[in-house]
């Protein structure tokens, strides 16, 4: 069953390729013209659709008891 | 006007003056484009993207009694054993069969470049030169006599830009396509790819040296699904032409240059990071160099249709800026190729050029000027 919430991104995991903006209906993920990944947690409504998309699994669920952000 | 041999002398002198694609236009701009040109020698160029066309060629000594192999599974993977007694081909997008697409054959090469153990089971036609029946054991790249990647197409020269007409939601290689075209995907590092650089193959042929996932490889042959005869715009073809088909030493690459992907709603793949130098040979081809994202376009086509019709064109300036228009409105772009690890790719190929540590060659052959278009797999009679 797919689960909601906000993410974690762990950027050494990170290939910067694109596919969970792709994948993100609220544009909370955005590649930038450099290259860079942008996360925007006020866009961001827990949808998770980013978790199964990133095809190297460095975007997961965060602890619900944390805030979640970008990850090292 | 120079040559190869001039360059590789520079080179090894750690004299050569290298540039990165993407540093070439503020290059210009500081030195104005006669002596800009007169004084790079390279022009680093690199893509990184999932590559569903690789897989690895691989030997793994012969086993006591001798087995000939009919069927191998490296990690529940299947590879492909039709050839000689010990040796298989692992495919990057060959599913577990406990594990289905969650781990694939690109996980187990990347497995093996880093390292770890691999469990190898196989079975065997037994004959009076080979009686084993079976093999059951744990290898790791050191352990087997080659491990060779072999990417039969590489390196696309453009592709296509990905939309969804329809109203729903489509899961594809090109990443998630929401419907009504609400986003546009594309995959290519723009005016850093290497054939967007050198667009005609003045100076890319069989036996050209690259920087093939972390190794240094070579260009093995024309890529499959090459073809010339695309419709272009100035210098550069407007959808799929040329590819390369790539070679080199698997036991030698890095992990952070060949990763494993597991695309949604598709399957597994295989990032691969490589990396091409352009020697600049004459001021045409700094021309060719200076190409800048606004002067690339690529088609947009509607996945959403089976024979993916074009419905609109547009710039990887465009693309890139993370907006673009389509159907009247503007719609979020999102690349699949990673801009960030083709710009550290381009890094070391230029440090190592700085170094002296990576010689050009000159091709051995140049790559076809044919065919002008690929063909389709016939239609199914009755």
């Amino acid at each position: 069953m797919h689960q909601r919430g906000y993410i974690t991104i762990r950027l050494g995991d990170c290939v910067f390729c694109g596919f969970c903006s792709a994948a993100c209906p609220c544009e909370a993920l955005q590649l930038t013209p450099e290259g860079d990944l942008l996360y925007e947690k006020t866009r961001c409504t827990q949808c998770a659709l980013c978790v199964p998309a990133c095809p190297v699994c460095a975007i997961q669920l965060a602890d619900p008891s944390s805030e979640s952000a970008l990850g090292t | 006007m120079k040559t190869i041999e001039e360059i590789n002398r520079k080179i090894a002198e750690k004299k050569a003056v290298v540039v990165r694609a993407d540093e070439i236009a503020e290059l210009v701009k500081e030195e104005g484009f006669a002596n800009a040109a007169r004084k790079v020698d390279v022009v680093t160029t690199a893509t990184f993207s999932p590559m569903c066309s690789s897989g690895a060629f691989l030997n793994f000594g012969h086993a006591t009694p001798g087995v000939k192999i009919a069927k191998t599974f490296l990690n529940d993977v299947e590879a492909y054993s039709g050839l000689a007694a010990v040796d298989a081909y692992i495919g990057a997008t060959q599913p577990s069969r406990k594990q289905g697409t969650r781990y694939g054959g690109a996980h187990v090469i990347c497995d093996l470049v880093a390292g770890k153990p691999v469990r190898l089971e196989a079975e065997g036609t037994p004959t009076d030169c080979y009686p084993g029946k079976r093999v059951s054991t744990i290898i790791h790249k050191h352990d087997i006599n080659e491990a060779t990647l072999f990417n039969p197409r590489n390196v696309y020269q453009n592709y296509n830009a990905a939309t969804n007409s329809s109203s729903r939601k489509l899961l594809t290689y090109m990443g998630t396509l929401h419907p009504h075209y609400q986003n546009i995907t594309y995959a290519t590092s723009g005016r850093l790819s290497p054939l967007f650089v050198d667009p005609c193959l003045r100076t890319i042929g069989i036996g050209t040296r690259v920087f093939l996932g972390g190794a240094h490889g070579f260009v093995a042959w024309n890529g499959t699904q090459y073809q010339v005869g695309s419709e272009h715009s100035g210098d550069i073809p407007v959808s799929p032409a040329r590819t390369l088909a790539l070679i080199g030493n698997l036991k030698q690459m890095d992990c952070r240059f060949l990763r494993p992907a597991v695309i949604q709603g598709y399957g597994v793949s295989l990032f691969v990071g490589v990396g091409i130098p352009i020697p600049i040979l004459d001021e045409e081809q700094f021309r060719l160099a200076c190409v800048e994202n606004d002067q690339i376009f690529t088609k947009i086509v509607d996945y959403a249709s089976p024979d993916h019709p074009e419905v609109a064109r547009l710039s990887y300036a465009q693309l890139r800026s993370g907006k673009a228009p389509l159907q009247g409105k503007m719609v979020r772009t999102s690349p699949l190729s990673s801009l960030k690890k083709a710009q550290e790719i381009a890094g070391v190929l230029q440090e190592q050029l700085r170094a002296g540590s990576f010689l050009l060659t000159s091709p051995v052959q140049p790559l076809p000027d044919g065919p002008e278009k690929i063909k389709s797999m016939p239609r199914m009679e009755g």
